[in-house]
Parts: structure tokens; C-alpha cells; sequence
């Protein structure tokens, strides 16, 4: 049964209408904060490599003197995509990552959608 | 100032009313629906449509096709919901309209995109059949300049050691090699749990860059490649990555780096 935590529904919306496989909203630090997923994806470890990943690219742009990471994502041959979207809410970093099953599918509005009701649950709760 | 938007799209009104340092409020009207979008000191600080604000309002706005506007001078904004600059907004809004458009589209899209490099790509098959001389570090120097806003193209391997690179602007390679190393790593360490399978590509997108890790046929290759992201584009970009790929593969087989 889809857990009816506020941010969990919000996820459980963006997957259903962008078709996505899983999402996890995670801070920084790798706590999941809220998670959704379709046929029982491990969105623990979606999680725990989401704030790995973050932390390397933190890195890579640190090491290029370039600026804070918007965007991270991998592409699998057999189409699968992961998205990782980080963006700051009242002082926490967070992060959303969704798990895209089919190349070329669309994701950055669904994503954007998904961040704008988070701040709103976020705020409303808070 | 009253218009229809058949005559003056939203991203025009855009482009004018930021270039000339506005304070404006614009109102939309198609239909039943309606939007507004404020501008300030050159640029967009607040838009609304239906339940959307911000940069989602914009970007929704921004794909109307019909309807009406009305433009107020001298209208401050209720509200700043709205930060990023004009020219990224609707470089975003181009970029979304992309995601969402017919597959009838991409595929002529991605055609025009593969039509801007065919003529120098079928140069390099002659060279490279003709006198077998294309190196790995030219194709480096070549893709290199084929790429707007370039900063950085390395060949190189996970386990270490930068192979071939060419660099626009002063980088400490060794580090960041290292740094993109331990990166590419915890990529496929993650591709690994979520059981995605065998990598082609990850990218890093930052607020001044596109940072793109492309991989050469076998796992412990891959080319890096590092561009502006005011001037880069991501589609030339994965095309350019891919088609180049392709041949430094070849290449890296005739030096013998590869077998």
C-alpha cells in the first residue's frame, strides 16, 4: 500500500503521470526523506547511491571550479535513465532522483512540478 | 499595448520587454485560461497561470500558440517568483519544448543537428581510410574544436592516467581526472544496485556547465568532454560525443591502447 505521508504522494503523483519506475527524495546526507515506487524498486539504495553520486559530482565541479551541480543523471544501454535533481528548501539540501525506464521519455517538467509542491507541502507542514 | 499572441509570441513579448529594461505586467488570455508574466529591471520576476507560478507558469506560457495580451507599463510585480535570467528561461523553454515534442520532430531535430556535422564527418572517414593518420589525440583536438564554449576533452581510463586531452582553459588535469575517476566509480556502482545495466553515458549539469562522461566500448575507457553551458548545446553535444566515440574507439585499437 503507497505510504500516505504528504511527500510521498507527491512522488507517488509525479511517477504515476511521468510513468517513472521509482523516486526518492533524500537529503544531502543520503536519509531518505520519502520515497514511491512501481513493482517494489529498492528506492533504500536509490537513495544511499543518489547522495554518493551527489557527493563525486560535488567534487568533479569543486575540482573545475565550475558551478553548483543542477543535474546529474546515467544513461544504461538498455534505456533506463536515473535523474538526479538537488535543490536547496529552507536551509536542507535535498535531492529527488526519479528512475526513468524508456530512453528519450521526458522528465525535467514533471521534475520542476514535483519540486514546486514539495516547497508547498514542504512549507505548509513546517 | 493589446495584441494576439498569433502575431507576437509569449517569448518574444519576452525578449522585447527585458531588452528594453521594462517594468511591465502582461496579460494572457486563451480561452478560459488565463496568465500574467511581470517583468522588472530587464528581466522576468514573477509569473502565474491557473495554479502554477514561477518558472513553471513561464514555461507553460511560453507554449501558447493562441490567445490574447494585454501589456501595462509601469506594473510592479505582486510577488518575485522568478529569479533565473530571461535569456536562460527560455533557453530552459526551448529545451522542455524539445523533451515534449512529436517524435516526428526530434527525429527532424536530431536530423538537423546530425546534418551540421555530416559534411566534416565524412572528411574524417576519407582521412582516416586514406592515410590511416587520425590519431586519438587528433580526434581529441578535432572534436574539440567542433564544440561552442569548450573547456575540456580527455581520453582516459578509470584506473588511472590521463591518455589524450585537450584543454581550452588552465585546468590541474591529474586532479581532475582523479576527481571525474572516483565519479564515473560511484556511477557505476549505482547503475550496479539499481541493477540499470551497462552504462553509455552520465552527465553532470551545473549552473555553468555541462560536464559529459561518454564511454568507449569497453567499461575502463571513456571520453570526457566539458562545455560552457551558456554556449554548449546538450543535443550537439551527445551527437558529437557519440559520433566521435565511435572513431576514437577505432583509432585507440590502431595505437594499440585497446585490443
Amino acid at each position: 500500500m503507497e505510504n500516505q505521508n504528504p511527500v510521498a504522494l507527491v512522488l507517488a503523483e509525479m511517477n504515476r503521470t511521468a510513468q517513472f519506475q521509482a523516486s526518492t527524495l533524500s537529503l544531502r546526507d543520503g536519509l531518505l526523506v520519502a520515497s514511491s515506487a512501481i513493482n517494489g524498486e529498492n528506492t533504500a539504495a536509490q537513495s544511499a547511491v543518489v547522495a554518493k553520486l551527489a557527493e563525486a559530482a560535488n567534487l568533479v565541479r569543486s575540482q573545475m571550479s565550475i558551478g553548483a551541480p543542477e543535474e546529474l543523471s546515467f544513461n544504461a544501454e538498455d534505456g533506463k535513465r536515473l535523474i538526479c535533481r538537488p535543490f536547496k528548501l529552507n536551509g536542507h539540501e535535498l535531492i529527488l532522483a526519479v528512475l526513468i525506464p524508456r530512453r528519450g521519455q521526458p522528465y525535467r517538467r514533471a521534475t520542476s512540478q514535483a519540486i514546486a509542491r514539495l516547497r508547498n507541502v514542504w512549507q505548509a507542514q513546517n | 499595448m493589446k495584441g494576439r499572441l498569433e502575431d507576437m509570441a509569449v517569448a518574444d513579448l519576452i525578449q522585447h520587454n527585458c531588452q528594453d529594461r521594462k517594468t511591465a505586467r502582461v496579460q494572457f488570455k486563451n480561452g478560459s485560461q488565463k496568465g500574467e508574466l511581470f517583468f522588472k529591471n530587464g528581466n522576468v520576476v514573477h509569473a502565474s497561470m491557473g495554479n502554477l507560478s514561477g518558472e513553471d507558469a513561464v514555461y507553460e506560457l511560453i507554449n501558447w500558440e493562441q490567445g490574447t495580451f494585454d501589456l501595462a507599463q509601469e506594473v510592479e510585480a505582486p510577488a518575485i517568483t522568478v529569479t533565473r535570467k530571461w535569456t536562460s528561461l527560455l533557453l530552459e523553454a526551448a529545451r522542455l519544448t524539445d523533451e515534449t515534442a512529436p517524435e516526428r520532430e526530434k527525429q527532424k531535430e536530431a536530423e538537423r543537428i546530425a546534418s551540421l556535422t555530416r559534411g566534416e564527418d565524412e572528411k574524417f572517414v576519407e582521412i582516416i581510410q586514406e592515410f590511416s593518420v587520425a590519431t586519438p589525440q587528433q580526434l581529441v583536438e578535432q572534436l574539440s574544436k567542433k564544440i561552442e564554449g569548450h573547456r575540456i576533452t580527455c581520453i582516459t581510463q578509470i584506473r588511472g592516467g590521463n591518455l589524450y586531452w585537450y584543454a581550452s582553459s588552465a585546468v590541474e588535469l591529474e586532479e581532475l581526472v582523479e576527481q571525474v575517476n572516483q565519479f564515473v566509480k560511484m556511477v557505476k556502482t549505482a547503475a550496479d544496485r539499481l541493477k540499470a545495466g551497462k552504462i553509455q553515458d552520465n552527465l553532470l549539469i551545473t549552473e555553468t556547465d555541462y560536464v559529459l562522461v561518454y564511454f568507449l566500448g569497453r567499461d575502463d575507457f571513456y571520453l570526457l568532454i566539458a562545455a560552457d553551458k551558456t554556449r554548449a548545446n546538450l543535443g550537439t553535444l551527445r551527437h558529437l560525443a557519440r559520433v566521435y566515440g565511435e572513431r576514437m574507439l577505432s583509432a585507440l585499437k590502431l595505437e594499440g591502447v585497446l585490443v
